[in-house]
């Protein structure tokens, strides 16, 4: 395991600052939760006016869109920004002077931003939500 | 290999012969029509950065590197570094071609660009130092000890816990002169260390930069604009301009190269008195203060000042060398350098 040594301290390390910004990390849960919920509702309006069977039932439709959620952030539909940074104000520079492999290199930093933990959050809250309330009409699936 | 090249490369650190770097830059048209047929049709130019440099670098030498922006020091640093690639001429250092064997040769080197920090900006100064453990498998033991030992020097007990971000640029230059050593590195490269320190960082970096080279010998490299870094720190030293090594040698050397001029300095009791010497010429007048430039191998000091104090009452003086910016100033425009 010796060898993965620095492409975990990286992984680690980008996650920790990741999470240094709490106010951005609950900004991002809240969006995903708020785009969730929207979701959720145009889909539980359309499943309560249509008279047909519908191939998927609304629990499992309500899992599908927090699961959707959950693992928004790991769909590569955006970069980095900091490799960009990085080549933009040529601090690129530091990342050739390790001696690691670049390309592990910069995946564990690509891996890092793409799972740390705030993406999670939404399905947590989102089965809480789904769980309570008038969550308990849209599990009976009428 | 020739024999004495071969010879050459057991010997010194660093050898460099001939290097040459052309950056092929596409020209810009003018205007939005300009950007738009710039993406069908584009016409290169070519910037020679390096133009056929040598020298060698001997184990234990600090030497100064020196050149006007844009000169080409940073791409000289970043050849040697491993980080570009050279478009011709030989580069050797501790015997590897750098950019050749990059992960085996930046285990051995460490780099400070001074703009730019390599430490992780979010993060306290000590995990950013765990982080680089693990990037550069420093066994346990070694760790512990370089670290220690660059804490207590750069006297960053007090910074370890607080986060990049929220340092002074001394305290962060500090830090991140300890990131570089931390795997014990025998050769370090320093791209303006001291730029835009106050006085007090500066000659604690300077002092450090010293004690490194005399007590462990590491090979330092430094490039830099500030001359006092020069004049404290670098018994050698290399002037680039124009990607090429316009001199190379000692500080005095370098002095000689461009003027012997000498200057002596008087504070004259009487403020009204004009002084005139055939053999030197009065270069500054401050109400009683003159400043005199000469040369020592036409008058020797001690003539001129025993002559002028035959003249004048003289309340105080002093003899010193030209600034080390003009000699520099002088060499760029020697070699059409400098940029009026």
């Amino acid at each position: 395991m010796k060898r993965f040594l620095p492409y975990r301290a990286v992984v680690s390390a980008r996650y920790r600052m990741l999470l240094q910004y709490r106010a951005a990390a609950f900004a991002g849960l809240v969006t995903q939760c708020f785009w969730g919920a929207i979701r959720l509702m145009i889909v539980a309006a359309f499943y309560a006016a249509s008279t047909q069977t519908q191939p998927m039932s609304l629990p499992e439709v309500v899992v599908y869109i927090w699961l959707g959620q959950a693992f928004f952030g790991m769909l590569p539909w955006n970069i980095d920004e900091e490799f960009a940074q990085k080549v933009r104000d040529g601090s690129v520079a530091y990342d050739l002077l390790r001696p690691v492999d670049l390309y592990a290199f910069w995946y564990s930093h690509a891996l890092a931003y793409r799972t740390a933990p705030p993406p999670f959050g939404p399905s947590l809250w989102g089965a809480w939500l789904s769980w309570c309330s008038p969550a308990s009409v849209w599990r009976s699936g009428r | 290999m020739v024999g004495s090249a071969a010879v050459a490369s057991i010997m010194a650190q660093i050898l460099v012969e001939n290097l040459t770097k052309t950056f092929r830059v596409a020209k810009r048209r003018a205007g939005l029509w300009g950007a738009v047929t710039g993406l069908v049709q584009r016409t290169y130019h070519d910037i020679p950065a390096l133009a056929g440099i040598d020298f060698t670098i001997e184990e234990s030498e600090l030497v100064g590197y020196i050149g006007p922006n844009g000169a080409g020091k940073s791409t000289t640093v970043k050849i040697l570094s491993g980080i570009l690639v050279p478009s011709a001429g030989r580069c050797e250092v501790n015997g590897v071609i750098p950019w050749k064997n990059r992960l085996q040769h930046v285990q051995n080197i460490g780099v400070v660009f001074g703009q730019r920090t390599q430490l992780w900006w979010d993060l306290p100064v000590i995990e950013s130092f765990e982080v680089l453990r693990a990037i550069y498998r420093i066994p346990a033991a070694v760790f512990q000890k370089n670290s220690a030992r660059l804490i207590e020097l750069l006297q960053l007990q007090e910074l370890l816990d607080i986060p990049v971000r929220q340092l002074s640029l001394g305290q962060r230059m500090r830090s991140d002169l300890a990131a570089a050593l931390l795997h014990g590195p025998r050769l370090l490269f320093l791209d303006e260390p001291t730029i835009g320190l106050d006085a007090v960082s500066k000659l604690a970096v300077r002092e450090f930069i010293k004690m490194l080279n005399r007590d462990d010998g590491v090979t330092v490299i430094l490039t830099t604009h500030d001359m006092d870094d020069i004049e404290a720190l670098c018994r050698r030293v290399l002037v680039i301009g124009r990607g090429k090594i316009v001199s190379d040698g000692s500080l005095a050397a370098l002095r000689a190269t461009v003027s012997h001029e000498r200057r002596l300095i008087v504070d004259l009791v009487n403020a009204q008195e004009v002084v005139e010497e055939p053999t030197a010429r009065v270069v500054e007048r401050h109400g009683r203060r003159v400043e005199l430039a000469f040369d020592p191998r036409v008058i020797s000091p001690a003539q001129l000042i025993s002559r002028i104090a035959a003249k004048h009452a003289i309340q105080d003086l002093f003899v010193e060398h030209p600034p080390i910016e003009r000699i520099i100033a002088d060499l760029y425009a020697k070699h059409g350098e400098l940029d009026i």
